[in-house]
C-alpha cells in the first residue's frame, strides 16, 4: 500500500512533453506536473486505457499513386493498432480518390479517411 | 518571364515556404513561390503520421493534411506558383537563374526567402564497412518509399539513429508488418522528441539501444545482419560489446542537413554549427535582401515552428522589397559552453530579438544567461533543456559595440 510504484509518462498531447507522475493511490490516481487540464486527462487515460490515431497508406488501384495516405477518424486502443493496420493492409481503394473520404469501416474500431488525394491516371 | 514582375521570391514550397509566400502576399508583395517538385508540400507529402499544426491550427493534422491547409491559404491570394521549377543559382547582386517548364529565367525580385528545406545525413558518410548490399536506406527516403510509392523496403529492420524520422519509421515499419528489432542510439539519450520515443517505440516494445553503434553491415547482394556494438563516453565502440543482429534492412537516421547550396555560392556567410546561413533578428543572411526560414536555416522540431519561422521572413522580405533597408553594424551573437548554436548569429543595432538555441546534451533546471563584455544582459530558469527540444530567450535591444552576445548554460 505505501510503496505503489509511480509512473513516468511524457504528455504527447502538445510539443512541450511535459513530464508526468502517475501514482496509484488509495483515493484514485494522482498526476503530479502536468502543465494543463488536458495533459492531467491524458496521463489519466493513458493510466487506465491508451489510445492513438492511426495512420498510414491504402493501396489504390487505377490512379496516379499507388497508395493514399489515410488516418482513423478516432482514436483507437493503442493494443489493437496491429490490428488497424492489418485490416487496412486488405483493402484496396478505386482512383479517384478525394481528401476526406470514407475509404473503409473497421466495425468496433474506426473509419479509415483518405488525407491525401489521388487522382485517376 | 521578365525580371521585376514581382516583388519576392520564395524559394521551396514546403511547410516554411508556404507560410513565406501567403505572408509575403498578405504584406501586399506580389510573391512568386518556386518549388522543384511537381506539387508543393514538400516533406509533409510524405509524412502520413499525425502531430503537425497542433500550434498553427491547434488540431492534430497528418502531413498531407497540415500541407492541404496551407495550400488552401494559398488560393485566395496572388501567389504565382511555379511547379518542376529549379532555382539554379543566386548572384550575390541577388539576380536568380530560374530553370522552369516555361524555359530559363534571369530574375531580380525585391526580396528573396530561401525555404529549400534540409537533406539527409547518408549512410556513405559513416564511412562504415560493407559490400554495398540492397537494403541500406536512410529513413525519408525509406519513408518516401513506402508512404508515396507503396514499396516495403524490407521485413527485418534495424535502424541506426534515434532521430525523429528514424523514430517515425520505426512505429511506420511495424505497422506495415515488419519486425523492427531495435533502435541505436550513440549518445546517451535519445535524439527525437520524448513523444515520438513513446508513440513510436514504447508502444511497440521496440528496444532503444543508447549508446550504442552499428560497426559493419553484413550481406553481399542483400543486407544480412549488422555488427553492433556499445561505446564509450568518446563515443568508440568498446572492446567486447561486438553482437550481431540478423536484418535484411537497415535505416540510416543519422542527421538532417539544411540544403543551402544556393546560399553558398551567392557567396553567403554560413554557421558551421547549424548548417545554415548566418542570419540577423529580421531573418535576412548576409546578402542584403535575401532572408531565410525553416530547415534550410536550422533544423526545426515542428513543422508549425518551420511555417511560422516562414511566416516572418515572408513578412519581412514584403517589407524588405517595398522599402530596403540597410546592414547595420552586427553585433555578434557567439554560443558558448553547454549550447550548441544559437539563430539569429548577428543582432541588428536597437532592435529587440529572440534567440533560438540548442543545448549539447540534456540538462536539467538549467540556468541560461545572455551576457556582453562580462555583463550580465538577461537570464531565464529551464525545468528542463535537451538538444532535440530547440528553446528560446528574448534579449532587449541593444547598443553598437564590439563585445560580441554570449550566450551560455552554465
Amino acid at each position: 500500500m505505501t510503496d505503489a510504484a509511480e509512473k513516468t509518462l511524457v504528455c504527447i498531447v502538445c510539443p512541450t512533453g511535459c513530464r508526468l507522475y502517475v501514482d496509484e493511490t488509495l483515493d484514485g490516481l494522482a498526476v503530479r506536473g502536468a502543465g494543463c487540464e488536458r495533459g492531467r486527462q491524458y496521463a489519466t487515460s493513458e493510466f487506465s486505457s491508451p489510445v492513438r490515431i492511426f495512420t498510414g497508406t491504402v493501396r489504390v488501384r487505377g490512379g496516379r499513386a499507388r497508395v493514399v495516405p489515410v488516418r482513423s477518424d478516432v482514436p483507437v486502443e493503442r493494443d489493437v493498432l496491429m490490428d488497424v493496420a492489418r485490416l487496412t493492409a486488405k483493402i484496396v481503394a478505386e482512383a479517384p480518390v478525394d481528401a476526406g473520404a470514407v475509404l473503409a469501416e473497421l466495425p468496433g474500431l474506426a473509419k479509415l479517411v483518405a488525407t491525401g488525394a489521388v487522382e485517376r491516371g | 518571364m521578365r525580371a521585376r514582375d514581382f516583388d519576392v521570391l520564395v524559394v521551396g514550397g514546403g511547410p516554411a515556404g508556404l507560410s513565406a509566400a501567403g505572408a509575403a502576399a498578405v504584406s501586399g508583395a506580389r510573391v512568386l513561390l518556386a518549388e522543384r517538385d511537381v506539387r508543393l508540400g514538400g516533406i509533409l507529402n510524405q509524412c502520413v503520421h499525425d502531430g503537425f499544426g497542433l500550434e498553427l491550427f491547434g488540431e492534430s493534422l497528418t502531413g498531407p493534411e497540415y500541407a492541404a491547409r496551407q495550400i488552401e491559404g494559398l488560393a485566395g491570394s496572388d501567389v504565382e506558383v511555379i511547379l518542376d521549377a529549379s532555382v539554379l543559382r543566386i548572384e550575390s547582386d541577388g539576380r536568380v537563374h530560374l530553370l522552369s517548364p516555361s524555359g530559363y529565367s534571369v530574375l531580380e525580385p525585391g526580396a528573396v526567402v530561401l525555404a529549400m528545406g534540409c537533406r539527409e545525413r547518408s549512410f556513405a558518410s559513416l564511412v562504415m564497412p560493407s559490400c554495398r548490399p540492397a537494403g541500406i536506406w536512410s529513413a525519408g527516403t525509406a519513408q518516401r518509399l513506402v508512404n508515396l510509392e507503396g514499396l516495403m523496403v524490407g521485413r527485418r529492420v534495424v535502424i541506426l539513429g534515434s532521430g525523429d524520422v528514424g523514430l517515425i519509421m520505426a512505429r511506420r515499419l511495424t505497422l506495415e508488418g515488419a519486425r523492427v528489432e531495435c533502435v541505436l542510439e550513440l549518445y546517451p539519450y535519445p535524439g527525437g522528441l520524448p513523444r515520438n520515443v513513446s508513440q513510436c517505440l514504447n508502444d511497440f516494445g521496440i528496444p532503444l539501444l543508447l549508446r550504442h553503434t552499428v560497426l559493419e553491415v553484413l550481406g553481399k547482394d542483400r543486407v544480412a545482419g549488422v555488427v553492433i556494438a556499445g561505446v564509450g563516453d568518446d563515443s568508440r565502440p568498446l572492446p567486447g560489446t561486438e553482437r550481431t543482429i540478423e536484418c535484411d534492412t537497415l535505416l540510416v537516421s543519422v542527421g538532417l542537413i539544411p540544403e543551402n547550396e544556393l546560399t553558398r555560392e551567392a557567396g553567403g556567410a554560413m554557421d558551421l554549427a547549424t548548417g545554415g546561413p548566418v542570419v540577423d533578428q529580421q531573418l535576412m543572411t548576409s546578402i542584403l535582401g535575401v532572408f531565410a526560414a525553416g530547415n534550410a536555416l536550422h533544423v526545426h522540431d515542428l513543422a508549425d515552428w518551420a511555417s511560422l519561422e516562414g511566416r516572418r521572413a515572408g513578412e519581412l522580405a514584403a517589407a524588405y522589397a517595398r522599402e530596403p533597408w540597410v546592414a547595420s553594424s552586427p553585433i555578434a551573437v557567439r554560443p558558448s559552453g553547454d549550447v550548441r548554436y544559437v539563430v539569429p548569429q548577428t543582432l541588428r543595432v536597437g532592435e529587440p530579438a529572440t534567440l533560438s538555441f540548442r543545448v549539447t546534451e540534456p540538462r536539467r533546471r538549467a540556468l541560461v544567461s545572455v551576457s556582453r563584455g562580462g555583463e550580465k544582459i538577461v537570464s531565464m530558469q529551464f525545468p528542463y533543456l535537451s538538444p532535440s527540444e530547440l528553446a528560446t530567450i528574448e534579449v532587449p535591444a541593444l547598443a553598437a559595440g564590439d563585445s560580441p552576445l554570449e550566450v551560455l548554460v552554465d
